[in-house]
């Protein structure tokens, strides 16, 4: 599947879009920490050290909704979907 | 009890007569009111809410915080308040860059115009005093030559101009004010009102060398409070100076992921997703067009984004800020998503003195307008040229369509004999963020007392970016309570003057401790809420007693029955639901606040 990447995450990786092995049905987490794993420059900054939780004001979308407002990291991938993930930002 | 950090000084300006007079603070105005936006406020409620916005007795208030010009962070900013001509309510406009520092060093806490010249005049603010100056051979100028001249004629270094261009000459509902750092006062028609008094500029001369220092036995308080908010900043996810998202990115940060939740209204809000927003977006813009990232005066984020564009048909276009609203209001608002149009015409707003947020919805309504049939030269949707075209129509009031476009977004609509078209609350058009993409937000452009606005309650930062928590964007409940928060803090912070992002990294416990600091009154994070409440409330009040009562908190109809697209696909506002939990939040009896709500605040 592939993973929008935005704003300095872009940077980090090098690329707007990564495409990390995933599943239908397989929890979010599983398909971060791949992506993590794939571009290790974004170490430390989607994910907790532990690789349990998403560090604070990070975000992952599945289809416009934030998995924080879902099941979190353990939220289901509903087949078709992409990812979209961005670190802190706000404006106004 | 005596208050510190203020200037202690406020001329009263009678642009008929010609006459100047000085006076201090009112001790009792400053405790309950704080100072730029809560202070000026209460200038225009005590200068009575049935004036005519255009008229000379409207007063015009030009006003710093207390915090204004120290080393305080991020305390770069004024306010300028007065009654709309666009809202026929009281608005505050805010700008950045060193204006507001250099007239507190100048000697003043505040300006405070009434009446209109008989030919234009400008006043120049310096050591504490105030002259009045002939502006004949600057009318008709725009915004940047304006600069030029006065700077030029006034000695070049430590002088600040805040100026109107040929649009708040010729009296469009929604001119601004800007300075030589091509910051705004944009909102709410501030420009009009200096026009309507044939007020071409304000130039206030100060130096760093008159910034207000504690005295000796404070400085260890002020020091702390200072401390504590640069920390704050330098450590915040967003604002860490070449960290954080808005500081690498500006404001325009928002543009991807405000498409990516599908809030981000485009085609005049037919659709609340653009396929191309990404050409426009804060990562374009970094990545191809960014020249320079000037800041304000103490403020180590350096937000703004200064553009210049090298190639295609806008090529030697060079301007700032390419703010996100900007970017979508003059972008995929109108279907436009060519980075270097959007910066001309922002080029132009600057120079014309045009709010772009007002502005965009204007285009977009209109282009959906020419789409329907009821207009005959209208503007096609992404219509770059036309669009330039119009713009300058718009600001020389030239025609029968620059005159009524020049009545904002809500006017024209009216004009094209279909005023649901347009995007407007209590006549001003919304920002950027779709209401029915982010519910907080839609109930705050609602019950914003400046007409819809995201600046009064920025829900957003919870909705969007989970600061300070998260909450459901696509969930109306708990909105009330949540907006009434974001208003209160924001009063407050806005009366200081500090700049509205200081609250992605600071809240009230900061904001107390910098308001003890600079004043020496002892000060709790209970206390900035209440007086932030108080400010809302009398707004609120003046707006009332103006004839906006019952009734006028509401959503143009799109939101409410039109379902959103992309990433908020299907969703439409419950506003009615979030409505009435935020008036039993407030208090308030269907959007009228009551007398026994006014006593509890010492309002009256």
């Amino acid at each position: 599947m592939q993973i929008r990447l935005y704003a300095t995450l872009r940077t980090l990786a090098g690329a707007a879009r990564v495409d990390v092995p995933g599943t239908p049905g397989e929890p979010v987490g599983a398909v971060v920490r791949r992506l993590v794993e794939q571009c290790p420059a974004l170490e430390g900054h989607v994910l907790s050290p532990d690789g349990g939780s998403l560090l604070p004001h990070v975000q992952v979308f599945i289809a416009g909704r934030s998995i924080r407002d879902l099941e979190g990291l353990a939220t289901p991938i509903p087949p078709g979907v992409d990812l979209a993930i961005f670190p802190p930002v706000a404006g106004g | 009890m005596t208050l510190t950090g203020y200037a202690n000084r406020v001329a009263r300006i009678d642009l008929t007569t010609g006459q100047i007079q000085y006076e201090g603070i009112d001790p009792e105005a400053a405790r309950k009111y704080i100072g730029a936006r809560g202070l000026g406020v209460k200038y225009v409620f005590d200068n009575g809410p049935g004036v005519d916005p255009l008229s000379p007795e409207n007063l015009l208030c030009f006003m710093n915080g207390p915090a204004t010009g120290s080393a305080i962070n991020m305390s770069g900013r004024l306010a300028i308040c007065t009654k709309s001509p666009l809202t026929g309510g009281v608005t505050d406009s805010h700008m950045g860059g060193w204006s507001a520092a250099r007239l507190r060093w100048a000697g003043f806490d505040g300006l405070l115009f009434r009446g209109a010249a008989a030919s234009p005049v400008y006043a120049i603010c310096e050591g504490g005093a105030v002259r009045l100056a002939d502006a004949s051979d600057l009318w008709g100028k725009g915004v940047r030559e304006t600069v030029r001249i006065l700077q030029a004629r006034h000695g070049g270094k430590n002088v600040s101009v805040m100026a109107i261009g040929p649009a708040g000459e010729n009296l469009v509902r929604y001119a601004s004010v800007l300075n030589e750092n091509d910051r705004a006062a944009g909102r709410g028609g501030t420009g009009a009102v200096m026009g309507s008094k044939k007020l071409k500029a304000v130039v206030a001369i100060g130096d760093i060398k008159d910034q207000w220092k504690p005295a000796d036995g404070r400085k260890e308080a002020f020091e702390e409070a200072r401390k504590v908010g640069l920390k704050a900043i330098m450590e915040g996810a967003l604002t860490a100076p070449r960290k954080g998202g808005l500081s690498l990115y500006g404001t325009n940060v928002l543009m991807n992921i405000i498409n990516e939740v599908g809030a981000l209204p485009a085609f005049n809000g037919k659709e609340t997703f653009h396929p191309n927003a990404e050409a426009i977006s804060g990562e374009t813009i970094r990545a191809q067009y960014l020249a320079e990232e000037p800041t304000c005066h103490a403020c180590p984020v350096a937000c703004k984004k200064l553009v210049e564009i090298k190639e295609g048909p806008y090529a030697g276009v060079r301007t700032e800020s390419f703010e996100y609203e900007t970017a979508w209001a003059l972008g995929v608002n109108c279907g436009l998503t060519d980075a270097g149009a959007v910066a001309k015409i922002l080029d132009l707003c600057n120079d014309y003195g045009l709010d772009t947020i007002e502005l965009g919805n204007v285009l977009s309504t209109t282009m959906e307008a020419t789409e329907l049939g009821l207009v005959a030269e209208g503007i096609a949707w992404g219509d770059a040229e036309r669009m330039i075209a119009v713009t300058g129509l718009i600001a020389r009031a030239e025609g029968e369509l620059g005159q009524a476009l020049g009545r904002g977004a809500y006017g024209a609509a009216t004009w094209f004999g279909r005023p649901d078209l347009a995007n407007s609350v209590k006549g001003q058009a919304i920002p950027a963020y779709d209401p029915r993409g982010i519910k907080g937000i839609g109930l705050g452009y609602a019950t914003s007392n400046r007409g819809a606005c995201h600046l009064r309650g920025y829900t957003v930062a919870s909705e969007i970016a989970g600061i300070p928590l998260q909450t459901d964007r696509l969930a109306p409940e708990g909105k009330g309570e949540l907006l009434k928060t974001f208003q209160d803090l924001h009063a407050f912070s806005d009366s200081m003057d500090l700049c509205k992002f200081s609250a992605f990294s600071m809240g009230a416990e900061e904001y107390a401790k910098a308001y003890s600091a600079v004043t020496g009154v002892p000060f709790t994070a209970e206390d900035v809420m209440r007086t932030g409440e108080r400010i809302y409330n009398l707004e609120r009040y003046y707006n009332n007693l103006a004839g906006l009562g019952e009734g006028s908190d509401y959503l143009p109809k799109r939101f409410l029955e039109d379902p959103a697209t992309g990433g908020s696909a299907g969703q439409v506002s419950e506003l009615d639901q979030m409505l009435a939990e935020y008036y039993a939040a407030r208090g308030w009896s269907n959007g009228v606040v009551p007398e026994e709500k006014l006593r509890e605040l010492e309002i009256i």
